[in-house]
């Protein structure tokens, strides 16, 4: 899923002065799930934003509505009538869903409520880890479905680097397994050790960010 | 007519708290200096952190939540999640200026009402010091 993370208070409510009526928006997707976004956190943020503009004796009153995603033209185009109402939108949606609203309702000034961190799994309740940064040229195929690009520092893909800790720890915290010895754990488990040895091809960066904005065009899906 | 400020109290409390589930009625008392409302919960964790805070943005001047004793859960973790949920509300409260005291947590066994009635007096006297809750009286 993508991961999300409250913004600090005081940056939301600074982007809200002046502002008289404004509509919280969650997305029922994502961010709900990684507990930044859904109806919850919401109603949640309403009020506090609420008491926080009358101590800062700017008083607004807030509205709110979570869209199923908001990262859909269908259910972005639900808001339309409540977006008439309103003078300022805080979005708890990640980056695509703010963009979405920022792009239908060009005309309001839409903020973020929250940071968009990462592509992660849920892995305890209360504890999200990235898995994946959309890199466009998968390798988990030949790391055993351990990802090093997201999950190594430095994502080497001929690791480890040689900083790994006892107990196989990533030398920048030992809370974070260093992905390259779990590779090499698992590629032992298999019996596949020397696969780790073999010379791969040059990975292409081209695909992923580093290829300028992602476009994605399938002619099959177009009208 | 004195007009001292009296702090409005509300007593979130776990059943299982009280002896004999003696449980007190609902409504707003008078103690001594502070207004208080005793409200019975089937379990703390039931209520959530958009509610600590709904409960400030409505005007009251303090909360206090009463769960049971740890490891007496009915649902086993019931008040551990509630004390989690009570720090992360009170840090949030924090962080827009209205005080993380106006939310306290004491937890309770075999609890007489007059004791639940000192737990709240105790919470009147923490809070008096935050002054009125400015949400009071605004209309939302
Ligand atoms: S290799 Fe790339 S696409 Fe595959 S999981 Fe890792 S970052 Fe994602
Ligand atoms: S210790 Fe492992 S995970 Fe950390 S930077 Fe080195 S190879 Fe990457």
């Amino acid at each position: 899923m993508i991961v999300a993370e409250w913004k600090p208070i005081p940056e939301v409510v600074e982007k809200l002065r002046g502002h008289k009526k404004v509509l919280v928006v969650g997305c029922a997707t994502c961010v709900a799930e990684c507990a930044a976004g859904g109806e919850r956190e919401v109603e949640t943020l309403a009020p506090l934003l609420r008491m926080a503009m009358i101590k800062d004796s700017n008083p607004i009153e807030v509205c709110t509505n979570t869209l199923e995603r908001q990262c859909e033209w269908e259910f972005v185009e639900g808001l339309a009538p409540t977006i008439m109402e309103v003078d300022a939108v805080v979005s708890l949606a990640c980056g695509i869903g703010v963009q979405a609203l920022a792009e239908r309702f060009s005309e309001v000034p839409i903020y973020p409520g929250v940071n968009t961190t990462a592509l992660a799994i849920r892995e305890e309740p209360g504890l999200w880890a990235a898995r994946c940064v959309a890199c466009g040229d998968c390798v988990l195929g030949e790391t055993l479905g351990l990802c090093p690009i997201a999950r190594c520092a430095k994502s080497i893909l001929n690791g480890p680097c040689g900083g790994t800790r006892d107990g196989g720890k990533c030398e920048i915290d030992e809370n974070i397994d260093c992905i390259w010895h779990l590779i090499y754990e698992r590629a032992q488990a298999r019996g596949k050790v020397d696969a780790l040895l073999e010379i791969k091809k040059t990975k292409d960066w081209s695909n992923s960010d580093h290829g300028g904005p992602k476009r994605i065009l399938r002619e099959d899906l177009r009208l | 007519m004195s007009d001292r400020f009296e702090p409005e109290i509300l007593v979130l409390y776990c059943g299982r708290a009280l002896a004999d589930h003696n449980h007190l009625p609902e409504g707003t008392k008078q103690g001594a200096g502070f207004k208080v409302r005793f409200v019975m919960m089937p379990c703390s964790s039931k209520i959530e952190t958009r509610d600590l805070v709904k409960l400030i943005e409505q005007g009251v001047e303090g909360v206090l939540m009463v769960p049971c004793l740890e490891n007496k859960c009915q649902f086993l973790v019931g008040n551990v999640r509630a004390e989690k949920r009570m720090k992360y509300a009170r840090a949030l409260l924090d962080e827009v200026g209205m005080g993380a005291d106006r939310l306290s947590m004491a937890q309770g066994w075999n609890l007489s009402s007059e004791e639940l009635m000192a737990l709240a007096d105790e919470r009147a006297s923490a809070v008096r010091p935050l002054g009125r809750n400015p949400l009071k009286g605004v209309k939302l």
